[in-house]
């Protein structure tokens, strides 16, 4: 994806699944897998971006943790109201922190009126929104979830200090 | 003369009632001929008819009438005419193709419904003409061949005049007529060309070189020369009228090689002009049109497979098989209870697939079943009928039919013993159809009239299935079967014994609680005691203390105390018997469980030899590409390794092997004059090295050029030219990114995938690669690769505040301080251990993890680690844990951290990471900057070229994109026209190859399509298709292809094709 590709408005599809990170809303399919879980124990690991929260052992799986916040450069969330979202299934499976419990969308999917990016938008995200929509005020965002977890899986180990 | 001469004017009603008959006949070539002759006539004056002039237009009529029988010499001698000096009929040189073409056109369409009878030995007005040669219609030939035959044989007979025009003696006319001959010879060289007489046309290219030559030096061109010309095209003539015929282009050939000629032919060329003869026959040829078979025979049902069959498109086949014939049942089945065209399409669809891949395999059975169903299927769709009840039950059981023989190629049931009943009433169906149509056979009670064409179902994804799977033997199977059913035995074992335990736990209360009784009660006598103790006086007398034991309440409360510790003792020992025993069914319970995972993954590995094949095709095509000679020597092919693994390792091997083809073997010349063996050898050894697996590639070549990459090093600023590096270490160099020390690219090499590619997939696997070379001997490259889902021994440790597992990978001694010393000088921390110095470095500090510790707090334990042939101490506090743990990978998108193996999950539910130290260690001592820069900028795939395949047949797609791959291509497919054109929205690939026919969006239309757009109509399109008529291939050049290909396409002419497109490719 680049810059270039949020240009073309599309309104949204009838069920879609929403979740909140900070300011930013994010929006997924109903055919997505995924999964909140409670209460389970993040195994950090030494030397990677902090924003690789750590490991989850999600029955038998092995599963990253993402702090999308920390990687947006706007601290991480409120540690009482996160949980841990799980998108995907098998070896393609990441976890999220978000903000209280994902949202199911359907009835309102034709509010959601598709606006041009928003210049708030930290350029990290960028490339990754496929489309920027406007709900009661609130900005919610079409991600595409395998590109940005794919780039984020090739730059976990902390940059080298060059002496 | 005895007749008064005809006058003009009688001529010229002949002519006029000649082009009436010949506009009825609808020969309006003639007849155009005729009214130009006729208006030629009128313009001349009377005198100007000279009596042959006048003799050949009285021949006229019976031209025609022999032109009406279908003798293309009758053309000719229309042309004599036309041509005539004399006459001066105004025409210019295409027109006069023009009315040649529709001459010829005329007579064709006369003949087809006139019996052909020039070739009939017996007619006697044709035997006057010995010497001219009849072009007989062969039925071998087909009807555009024969055109194409017949405009050439005109136009060589019009150049035949010109050349018997040839003024001789006259310099300059002379010079004038022979640069025409050339001209018309040039416009000859293209026509022939275009018909695909690629062999006559060497040979006019070679009579125009010497023609050109002639009029450079004119005055040489003598009678004798002229004389070779006309042999030459009279032999043309003849080749042309005899062109079916293999041997055909000899005497034209023999020609070419007369003394007389100023540039005589050279045996290089008369070679390569003998092969275009012999393909230009080939082509000729139209594929004779199927006449279908009426009787199925033993042959036709034939199920064996072919010996040299794939064995990848063979597994291909038979994981796709099922699925496509459920499918085509489905489809069937839905037609049965009142479907649609939409399921006839399908069926029809699936049949054509399915038939391919059969073809391409070899199975003749299904291939021959499912062509005949696609035909009757592709006849009612093209009727817009849907079939009846009495053919979709026929239908049926030919489905049920290809399901019993698509199980059968398994291996585990017999063939289908119907299946020549089937065929044959397929056949018939088949039969029937081609002969009454389609509607002719609708039954009443079918629907009649057009169904309303319904919107395509989208196209059928791939099979869901599609996710790889992997063949078990059945023995394996059962083995995992019976380690299942006695793991549960010995669990239920194990709660027995925890039940028992439980009880003796019990008892231990008890009999503790009656110990506390005791106690109570003996401590209330014993105060007793001391009370009334003395009270109780001197009572009996007559025996002494010693002789007769006296016993009161304290002796009975202590003696009870006493058997009760004693019998609390028994419980005890009772209880660790049971806990022995639960012991040692938990360790049989874990041996079960290792046995187990150890079946399993057995299960998943393959020997070595499996990828051997394609190793040694990939070979023998680079050696072909650089015209080398080399030889593949395997070493440790038995070994049974990963499938994971082996597949991943493919792609570096095989880079290596191209390197080693390509940099390091010489040409036959240089390796005889070094005083090597001219063919050069590769050898290739496998092993196993506890959990990895080593793999040696060695060339015998002229190794690495150490001089030049230190050149190149200190060029790019990595070297300073003070600076001395050991040959090892220079060698290194070469697995930078962007490291060549070529400042050209050669033809296989250009791909520019070189050792950093190989050495950025190897350490993405988690390995490592050393380099070994002699320069003059060779290069040594050995890959370690580790092998995944093994169960590795690993040491917990805590770091700061992680809990991490440390693989034992490159741990060769673990010591605990006070056996060595950690000291520090100068240069740092080191270990001292048998007079030998070991550089130390904490944990800690190699996983950058801050630690605040007192200075007196030393580490407490030291692991000897050995990395790319150096040791070096790693210090932790303690080792909390020692166990074995199965190493997982953290996902597709976290594939690989550096310095971790991968993750591990504890007995309690944790998850650890598992830190590969020798990994930890070489990043530490190797230039930071290096790596960062391996891991995020080199992507392989942005710099391999990348080809689109366009292809709606599965096994055509993976046998093309096997075969690219292996080559060194990246490669993405798309099942049709439309898939093509959204990928191309997103990517521009570097070659595009497509087939032709392909449902909603055919090769013919995506090229069109790719023309039109701005940044990919420079994009090169090669066509690869069955389809071999002429009709066809201008279509596709029409549309803009580069090279249009017949299955089944060389290999080697693909691969060459592709390369040269890309040479001349504008970026």
């Amino acid at each position: 994806m680049n810059a270039n590709a949020v240009t073309n408005t599309e309104p949204l599809a009838d069920s879609v699944l929403g979740f909140r990170v900070g300011a930013w809303g994010f929006i997924l399919p109903v055919s997505i897998h995924c999964e909140v879980l409670e209460r389970l124990h993040v195994n950090p690991i030494p030397n990677v971006e902090p924003w690789l929260s750590g490991l989850l052992n999600v029955r038998g799986l092995i599963v990253p943790v993402i702090d999308l916040h920390l990687w947006l450069g706007m601290g991480t969330l409120a540690t009482k109201e996160r949980r841990l979202f799980t998108i995907g299934r098998g070896d393609k499976t990441m976890a999220v922190w978000i903000d209280g419990y994902p949202q199911l969308l359907s009835e309102q999917a034709q509010s959601f009126v598709p606006i041009p990016p928003v210049e708030t938008l930290p350029p990290a995200l960028l490339p990754f929104v496929a489309q920027c929509y406007s709900y009661h005020g609130e900005i919610w965002l079409k991600a595409q979830f395998d590109s940005l977890f794919r780039t984020l899986g090739q730059h976990q180990s902390r940059q080298e200090t060059v002496s | 003369m005895t007749d008064l001469p005809p006058t003009s004017d009688d001529i010229a009603a002949v002519l006029a009632a000649l082009a009436d008959n010949a506009a009825e006949d609808g020969c309006y070539g003639f007849q155009d001929a005729c009214l130009l002759i006729g208006e030629a006539l009128a313009a001349l004056p009377a005198e100007g008819l000279t009596s042959e002039l006048q003799a050949l237009l009285v021949g006229l009529p019976q031209v025609y009438k022999d032109y009406r029988l279908g003798d293309r010499l009758s053309i000719a001698g229309i042309f004599d005419i036309l041509q005539h000096p004399v006459l001066q009929v105004i025409l210019a040189d295409d027109e006069l193709l023009l009315l040649a073409e529709q001459l010829n056109t005329d007579m064709t369409a006369l003949s087809d419904g006139i019996e052909i009878i020039a070739d009939a030995p017996d007619e006697p007005a044709l035997a006057d003409t010995p010497e001219k040669v009849v072009i007989s219609p062969n039925p071998v030939l087909s009807k555009a061949s024969l055109e194409l035959v017949a405009l050439l044989d005109t136009q060589a007979r019009y150049i035949s005049g010109l050349i018997d025009a040839l003024p001789l003696g006259q310099t300059d006319a002379l010079a004038a007529d022979l640069e025409n001959i050339g001209e018309e010879l040039e416009r000859y060289i293209s026509a022939a060309n275009m018909a695909g007489f690629t062999g006559l046309a060497l040979v006019c290219e070679q009579v125009l070189a010497n023609i050109e030559r002639f009029h450079a030096n004119i005055g040489v061109f003598s009678a004798e020369h002229q004389v070779l010309l006309q042999t030459w095209i009279s032999e043309t003539i003849a080749y042309l009228a005899a062109v079916s015929d293999s041997q055909a282009g000899l005497p034209l050939l023999a020609i070419l090689g007369a003394d007389s000629w100023l540039l005589p032919v050279t045996l290089e060329d008369a070679g390569l002009i003998m092969a275009h003869f012999k393909a230009t026959d080939a082509n000729l040829h139209e594929p004779e049109p199927e006449i279908r078979k009426q009787t199925a025979t033993l042959n036709d049902i034939d199920l064996t497979l072919p010996e040299d069959v794939n064995p990848e498109l063979l597994d291909i086949l038979l994981h796709e098989l099922p699925l496509q014939i459920q499918e085509f049942s489905s489809a069937i089945q839905r037609l049965q209870t009142g479907g649609s065209l939409a399921d006839l399409e399908i069926a029809q669809r699936v049949a054509h697939t399915v038939k391919g891949a059969a073809n391409t395999v070899g199975i003749k059975g299904i291939a021959e079943l499912t062509h005949q169903l696609e035909d009757i299927l592709l006849a009612f769709a093209s009727a817009q009928q849907l079939p009846g009840y009495a053919l979709l039950s026929v239908l049926m059981d030919a489905a049920d039919c290809l399901a019993v023989m698509g199980e059968s190629l398994t291996g585990f049931s017999p063939p289908p013993e119907d299946a020549l009943l089937v065929l044959q009433s397929v056949l018939d169906w088949a039969n029937q159809i081609e002969q009454v149509g389609v509607a002719a056979l609708l039954e009443p009670n079918d629907q009649v009239g057009s169904i309303p064409p319904e919107p395509a179902l989208p196209n059928t994804d791939e099979p869901i299935a599609a996710s790889s799977s992997v063949r078990v033997a059945s023995a394996q199977l059962d083995d995992l079967f019976k380690l299942a059913d006695e793991n549960v035995i010995l669990n239920s074992q194990a709660n027995e014994r925890l039940r028992r335990i439980r009880a003796q736990l019990r008892a231990m209360e008890a009999q503790i609680e009656l110990l506390r009784q005791l106690g109570d009660e003996l401590e209330q006598l014993v105060d007793l005691k001391d009370l009334t103790g003395q009270a109780s006086g001197k009572g009996q007398a007559d025996f002494d203390a010693l002789e007769m034991d006296q016993y009161n309440e304290l002796h009975t409360a202590s003696r009870r105390m006493v058997e009760a510790a004693f019998d609390a003792r028994e419980i005890s020992k009772d209880a660790s018997k049971e806990l022995e025993a639960m012991n040692e069914v938990l360790e049989d319970q874990q041996r079960i469980g290792n046995e187990t995972q150890a079946v399993m993954m057995q299960t998943r590995l393959l020997p070595v030899s499996s990828i051997a094949q394609r190793l040694q095709r990939s070979l023998r095509q680079t050696c072909r590409l650089t015209q080398k000679q080399c030889d593949l020597v395997l070493t440790g092919d038995h070994l049974m390794v990963n499938g994971d693994t082996l597949n991943s390792l493919l792609d570096p091997l095989m880079h290596l092997l191209r390197n080693a083809v390509d940099h390091g073997i010489e040409t036959a010349e240089q390796r005889l004059a070094a005083g090597k063996n001219p063919h050069g050898t590769l050898a290739l050894h496998f092993e196993l090295d506890g959990n990895h697996i080593r793999v040696r590639v060695q060339d015998d070549g002229r190794g690495l050029d150490f001089a030049a990459i230190r050149d190149t090093a200190i060029r790019r600023g990595l070297l300073d030219s003070g600076q001395n590096l050991s040959d090892k270490d220079l060698a290194r160099y070469i697995l930078r990114p962007n490291f060549s020390t070529r400042t050209v690219a050669t033809q296989t090499s250009g791909r520019g995938v070189g050792m950093d590619a190989v050495h950025y997939q190897v350490v993405g696997l988690g390995g490592s690669l050393a380099l070994d070379s002699v320069p003059g001997l060779g290069l040594s490259v050995d890959l370690r690769v580790p092998l995944p889902m093994s169960r590795v021994h690993a040491l917990l440790t805590q770091v700061g505040t992680y809990k991490v597992a440390i693989a034992n990978k490159g741990v060769t001694q673990i010591l605990f301080a006070g056996a060595a010393t950690i000291l520090d000088d100068d240069q740092g921390q080191f270990v001292l251990l048998a007079d030998e110095r070991y550089e130390a470095v904490p944990l800690s500090r190699l996983l950058r993890i801050p630690e605040r510790r007192k200075r007196e707090l030393y580490y407490r334990t030291v692991l000897l680690v050995q990395h790319d042939e150096q040791t070096t101490a790693v210090l932790i506090d303690a080792i909390t844990d020692s166990l074995d743990i199965v190493i997982k990978s953290l996902g597709q998108y976290v594939n690989k951290i550096p310095g971790f193996a991968g993750a591990a999950i504890m007995g309690d539910g944790t998850v650890a990471a598992v830190v590969d130290l020798p990994e930890l260690l070489r990043r530490q001592y190797a230039d930071a900057v290096t790596y960062t820069e391996l891991a995020e900028e080199w992507l392989p795939e942005t710099r391999l070229p990348t080809v689109l395949l366009v292809d709606d047949s599965l096994s055509q797609r993976r046998a093309l994109e096997q075969l690219l791959q292996d080559a060194g291509f990246a490669v993405r497919t798309a099942r049709d026209g439309i898939e093509a054109t959204e990928q191309l929205a997103d990517f521009k690939p570097d070659i595009v190859l497509t087939d032709l026919e392909m449902p909603r969006m055919n090769g013919i239309e995506l090229t069109a399509h790719i023309r039109t757009r701005e940044n990919l109509k420079t994009l090169p399109v090669i066509m690869i298709t069955s389809r071999t008529t002429q009709a066809h291939r201008q279509l596709a050049l029409e549309a803009g292809i580069d090279f249009y290909l017949v299955k089944p396409v060389q290999e080697d002419d693909l691969l060459g094709k592709i390369q040269g497109l890309l040479a001349t490719a504008t970026p």
